[in-house]
């Protein structure tokens, strides 16, 4: 599987006082042509010990859960929804409910159907990561990969 | 964050600027004609806004208002693409990321953006200037690295040694450009990129305080007093500032009730001000401990002062009615620019700083046991 540097977009380079000091959670993507007209996005999140990022099913009034959103183009559309493995699901005493997350690495998979040969594909995620001891503001990146 | 603004305003109509404009931004491509359309993207001081004009035999023109110095995006579509799709896979063509500021620009080029010459910036010749000191972005460099994965076989893809061999180039650049950065911001201190310079090294590269806040004492008066260099200072200070038995700075935000609370109301009694949200388990759980401290200890002069970082009201509304919380609760609904957020400089929640009847800060990140303990040394 190929693997890919990961940036985040760096044009507004923002001097807010907002400082990642802490930075538990890479990105990163990759794509696999499964035939000509179909592909598989790989986003791929490697995640510090003792973190965890929370799955894309959250109740409401839980945390802040991990979202995709991808840009709309001509030469490719979204196959179904965004898949991610089995998380760990764990009764949170402090919002009473359930709440899954990941731990150590998580691949989250998008199926897409394309119309050109060489595409791009874009769009933004949001996250948020915590331990036990406490969590960091939630984060938006902006991805973009290649499916040649 | 940011980003995401311009995102929604690429979306939103452009608004009609009633005001004269302070820039403008004219050029010739070649002779492109419709459909072939040029946008632009750009932020200053906070406020993104977006633009896209046709091209007419190569010339076009564009025009707003900002305040201080604006970075930018301008993207050339020879096929005339609809506006929002400039942020999707077809926006990836002619792109050039520049700063500008209130100047009358002109630009002209044979065939692209890219090899376009720009003339009446002197913000783009000291941007110019600036790349040319401390090489390429670290987004060019990615894109690059990349590229060479593309280009290469599929045994050396599935290499981990050659994935080394190209990151270790990766984090060479790294280094390297933030040595650049530093000696750059050394050497112009009246330049604007001294600054991003700094910023730069101080967000992505963990440079510590005790070695940017020289360079930034140096740098004019009008980029330190700029919205930026405030903001950089702020950040920079944020360690000093809440060292223990320094003043605590003072904050003033909403309550549920939309009443300004400010911490100076606090003064003669032992306060703990707890940074939290609605949405931070760690922050959440710290909650009965919270309670049976302020139980204990409200009637010896300890008061507890809730600083969310929620965005959202209900949410926040709903913890402190689950978590059945009694003491009072602010927040300027902003999420992580909460104000008192930046000022006190904390990385993640919770966070709390324990400070004394006469307003010095005397204790931090005290949870659990150890602020049951601080609390029965002080007040018992």
């Amino acid at each position: 599987m190929k693997h890919l540097f990961v940036f985040t977009f760096a044009l507004l380079l923002s001097l807010s006082a907002s400082s990642q000091i802490l930075n538990p959670v890479k990105w990163s993507y990759a794509a696999k042509r499964t035939s000509k007209t179909e592909a598989i996005l790989y986003l791929k999140a490697t995640i510090g010990d003792g973190w965890h990022i929370y799955s894309q099913s959250i109740a409401e009034g839980g945390p802040l859960k991990t979202s995709f959103s991808f840009n709309q183009a001509k030469d490719y559309k979204l196959i179904g929804k965004t898949l991610e493995p089995k998380a760990i699901t764990k009764f949170e005493k402090s919002f009473e409910m359930n709440v899954s997350y990941f731990e150590k690495a998580v691949v989250f998979q998008q199926k897409v159907k394309l119309t050109g040969a060489k595409v791009r594909i874009k769009g933004i995620l949001e996250f948020m990561v915590c331990n036990e001891q406490q969590c960091l503001p939630p984060e938006t990146v902006e991805f973009s990969i290649p499916v040649s | 964050m940011k980003l995401k603004f311009l995102i929604l305003a690429a979306l939103a109509p452009i608004a009609v600027a009633a005001q004269t404009p302070d820039f403008t931004i004219a050029g010739k491509i070649g002779n492109l004609n419709k459909p072939a359309k040029i946008y632009l993207d750009y932020s200053a001081e906070g406020n993104g806004r977006t633009d896209s004009v046709e091209l007419v035999d190569g010339n076009f023109k564009f025009s707003g208002n900002i305040s201080g110095i604006a970075s930018s995006r301008i993207t050339l579509s020879r096929e005339g693409i609809k506006d929002k799709e400039i942020y999707g896979s077809k926006g990836v063509g002619d792109v050039i990321y520049v700063y500008f500021g209130k100047e009358n620009i002109s630009i002209t080029s044979q065939d692209s953006l890219y090899n376009a010459k720009w003339t009446g910036s002197k913000v783009y010749n000291e941007m110019k200037a600036f790349d040319q000191q401390v090489g390429p972005t670290v987004m060019t460099v990615h894109h690059n690295a990349n590229a060479t994965i593309n280009r290469a076989t599929p045994e050396q893809q599935k290499d981990t040694m050659y994935f080394k061999v190209l990151d270790k180039q990766v984090q060479a650049f790294r280094k390297s450009r933030g040595e650049k950065m530093l000696e750059f911001a050394k050497a112009n201190p009246n330049s604007y990129f001294a600054l991003q310079a700094l910023a730069e090294s101080v967000s992505g590269y963990n440079l510590k305080s005790e070695i940017a806040m020289p360079i930034f004492n140096k740098l004019s008066e009008e980029l330190r007093l700029s919205y930026g260099g405030q903001g950089l200072y702020k950040l920079l200070n944020a360690h000093t500032v809440t060292a223990i038995g320094a003043i605590a700075p003072n904050f003033t935000l909403k309550d549920v009730n939309g009443k300004s609370v400010s911490l100076s109301d606090y003064k003669g009694k032992l306060v703990l001000v707890e940074f939290w949200a609605s949405w931070c388990s760690p922050c959440r759980a710290e909650s009965p401990n919270l309670l049976k401290q302020y139980a204990a200890f409200k009637d010896k002069g300890f008061e507890i002062l809730g600083v969310s970082v929620d965005s959202d009201k209900a949410k926040w509304l709903d913890a402190i009615k689950k978590d059945g919380l009694t003491w009072t609760q602010v927040s300027d609904l902003k999420g992580w620019d909460n104000d008192a957020r930046k000022v006190y400089g904390i990385s993640g929640v919770p966070a709390n700083f324990l400070i004394s009847a006469d307003g010095k800060i005397i204790g931090n990140h005290l949870m659990g046991e150890a602020l049951n303990k601080k609390l029965s040394e002080l007040l018992n």
